[in-house]
């Protein structure tokens, strides 16, 4: 008698555990297929709705509280009139809606601030009600606040992209898998979704600027690379990844390409060695101090010549937006003179 | 009653361990020679003897061998810690996973690398085996208190139990701090890429006494294969012995995990080839399982190199790649022998 009740426990723990183990992996895996096959879809159609819609919105510009549809990823929707509340879930697509002035009621910030402070995001972002992480946002906190507009990413938010339309319109764009074109379609969807078209396009054309005289400030038969430190690998980003991609557009030699659209490898330092680019920018640069005894990591050219960029991965790797890509531009101006 | 058809010695055992120990040697060598330049046996020599400045000299003494060493020693720990779990739980499907080493060590790491982003290698490496010593502990702790069914099943129970509710607890601490899952996710993965010298002195250590014990087990273990009433019958402590046998599992697996991460599938499928090919007698099977999984993992860690070129894969998903099916035969096997 007495352990039928510990057996009994440890059967419910057991059950419990493995469906809780279940259900995460099934939503991982259902999440990659999704993005995967539908990403491809949704670019495709998304570009020329989005001209149409444009055409047709620029007949009734003037009159700024008119029902425009948003063609995005996840579909079409209907926003009328000028978006005052607005739930945010990633910080690419985030960073398009502060540089917009507009501050969100809501944001899924993952319970913590520090990558928002570090961003600069904090400070512009007033008050607003955490909608808890960006993998589960928590839609009895957004229903809650009433939004008018709620902004996710499509990979992350699909699955729950109906549950959300019923609490508000919602449009869904690629922001973790964002590439830099589809940054700069998020910039100007987002823009039309608040009301503000003019003033992102406007945004872009700085951007664009910025990037040209940035590049021109970099010398160009130097190669470069942006590489994430670990303590046993480099995960070193292909120019198919945000960052890298803006700047091999623009005509920067980038140290990896690679073919097969991945966005990142992981190498050890031998292929680093045969990678060997002229400019290294590192993220995680509290790695820097475990490497800098290594005989090999000596032996890199950028290491050499002095040419290692400590840099911050929220601003380099995370901000796939374009005011993001525009803090790191204005960051390798800086960079710039000492780069050779 | 163990000893039907596989019990059966097909192959000399003598003639067994040269060959294996002269596959062994093949694929060491193809280790050092294969990566992103391809070495010659003489700039091998060479670089490992003769000079060590030059850049190839480099490359193979401080990247190349200790991976090699790294390999060569998780892999035979985890064939011999495999054939000992078998022993302990007769259960042929068991491995060291099953008292929660991989889950209480892949716990250790993943809060280590939330809270202290910047940790160093060996921090980690210790963090690890105390999970791993903590997570066996408690299992082991448990199945004393609780009283129910016969020991081996009761152990395998909680240990599921103690491994799924760590893993839990790991998938949490992942999901609520994505930024850093990146640099954890790859060493979940099990990967012994950039391995130095200093965390295969901790790891030589540990298994140079694992290794000892186990083999210092292998007649009484024997006994205990016959079951508890036999082998107490047969003078055995049967508690003392479990309890040691337990230890070195645990040195032999919480090492391995702790230095390269968990690496599946080595510690299942090693014990069941060597019982296939040399009969079921511990003294046989435990120093072959060492040098099978040592041979396995070095053969694994190769193709590694080659598959997403140049990127690396982890070695625990190429074990994986070869293990999943060979696990299913087994299962399927087994299930028709039992009805």
């Amino acid at each position: 008698m007495k352990h039928n009740w510990i057996v009994l426990l440890a059967t419910l723990l057991l059950i419990a555990g493995v469906l809780a183990g279940c259900g995460n992996s099934e939503k991982a895996e259902g999440s990659k297929v999704d993005t995967t096959n539908t990403q491809a879809a949704g670019d495709a159609e998304a570009s020329p709705d989005k001209q149409e819609e444009q055409e047709a919105d620029a007949q009734d510009a003037t009159d700024e509280h008119t029902t425009r549809v948003i063609a995005h990823q996840a579909g079409e929707t209907q926003i009328s009139g000028t978006p005052e509340r607005v739930v945010v879930m990633e910080y690419g697509l985030l960073g398009s809606v502060l540089a917009l002035d507009v501050q969100p009621i809501g944001y899924a910030d993952d319970e913590r601030i520090s990558t928002l402070e570090e961003l600069g995001f904090l400070e512009q972002m007033g008050d607003y009600t955490p909608v808890g992480t960006r993998q589960q946002p928590n839609l009895e906190v957004i229903r809650t606040l009433k939004p008018d507009l709620i902004i996710g990413d499509y990979a992350r938010h699909a699955e729950v992209y109906e549950q959300l339309s019923d609490i508000a319109p919602t449009i869904l764009l690629p922001d973790t898998k964002a590439t830099y074109d589809d940054a700069l379609d998020n910039h100007l969807i987002i823009g039309e979704a608040l009301g503000k078209r003019e003033e992102a396009e406007a945004a872009l054309q700085a951007h664009q600027q910025l990037l040209e005289e940035t590049v021109k400030l970099l010398p160009a038969d130097k190669s470069y690379a942006i590489v994430a430190l670990g303590d046993a690998v480099f995960n070193i980003r292909t120019n198919n990844f945000f960052q890298p991609s803006m700047l091999e557009g623009a005509g920067l030699n980038y140290a990896l390409i690679d073919d097969q659209g991945e966005t990142s490898i992981k190498a050890s330092i031998e292929q680093m060695l045969e990678i060997d680019p002229d400019v290294m920018f590192v993220t995680h640069p509290e790695q820097l101090e475990q490497w800098e005894g290594d005989p090999l990591f000596a032996q890199l050219k950028a290491v050499q010549t002095e040419q290692v960029y400590p840099v911050l991965h929220s601003k380099w790797s995370f901000a796939r937006s374009i005011p993001g890509a525009d803090v790191v531009l204005e960051e390798l101006q800086q960079l710039a003179p000492s780069i050779q | 009653m163990v000893k039907d058809s596989s019990g059966m010695r097909r192959w000399s055992v003598g003639w067994l361990a040269a060959a294996l120990a002269a596959l062994l040697t093949g694929a060491m060598l193809l280790s050092l020679r294969y990566g992103t330049t391809h070495y010659s046996l003489s700039e091998i020599i060479t670089g490992l003897f003769i000079d060590h400045s030059s850049r190839e000299g480099l490359i193979l003494s401080t990247v190349r061998l200790p991976r090699l060493a790294a390999t060569v020693l998780i892999g035979a720990s985890l064939g011999v810690a495999g054939a000992l779990m078998q022993g302990v739980t007769r259960n042929p499907l068991a491995s060291p996973s099953v008292f929660g080493v991989n889950a209480g060590a892949a716990f250790a790491v993943v809060l280590m690398i939330v809270l202290f982003p910047a940790v160093p290698v060996l921090w980690r490496v210790c963090g690890a085996l105390i999970g791993a010593i903590g997570s066996v502990t408690l299992v082991f702790a448990l199945s004393k208190i609780i009283r129910f069914g016969k020991p081996e099943v009761k152990m395998a129970l909680i240990g599921v139990t103690m491994q799924t509710f760590l893993a839990v607890g790991t998938q949490a601490l992942l999901l609520l701090n994505e930024s850093k899952a990146e640099q954890a996710m790859y060493w979940l993965a099990g990967s012994v890429v950039g391995v130095r010298w200093p965390a295969i002195a901790i790891l030589a250590c540990w298994c140079a006494v694992g290794l000892a014990l186990a083999l210092g087990l292998s007649r009484s273990l024997a006994a205990l294969s016959l079951g508890d009433e036999v082998a107490a019958s047969l003078g055995q402590q049967v508690r003392r012995l479990r309890l040691m046998a337990v230890c070195a599992v645990v040195m032999l697996a919480g090492a391995s995990v702790a230095v390269a991460g968990p690496i599946g599938f080595v510690g299942l499928m090693v014990p069941h080839i060597v019982r296939y090919m040399a009969g079921v007698h511990y003294r046989v099977v435990l120093p072959l399982s060492g040098l099978l999984g040592a041979l396995l993992l070095t053969g694994a860690d190769v193709c590694s190199r080659a598959i997403s070129y140049p990127g690396e894969t982890p070695v625990g998903i190429v074990t994986a790649l070869i293990g999943t099916p060979y696990f299913i035969y087994l299962a399927r096997r087994q299930g028709g022998r039992m009805s």
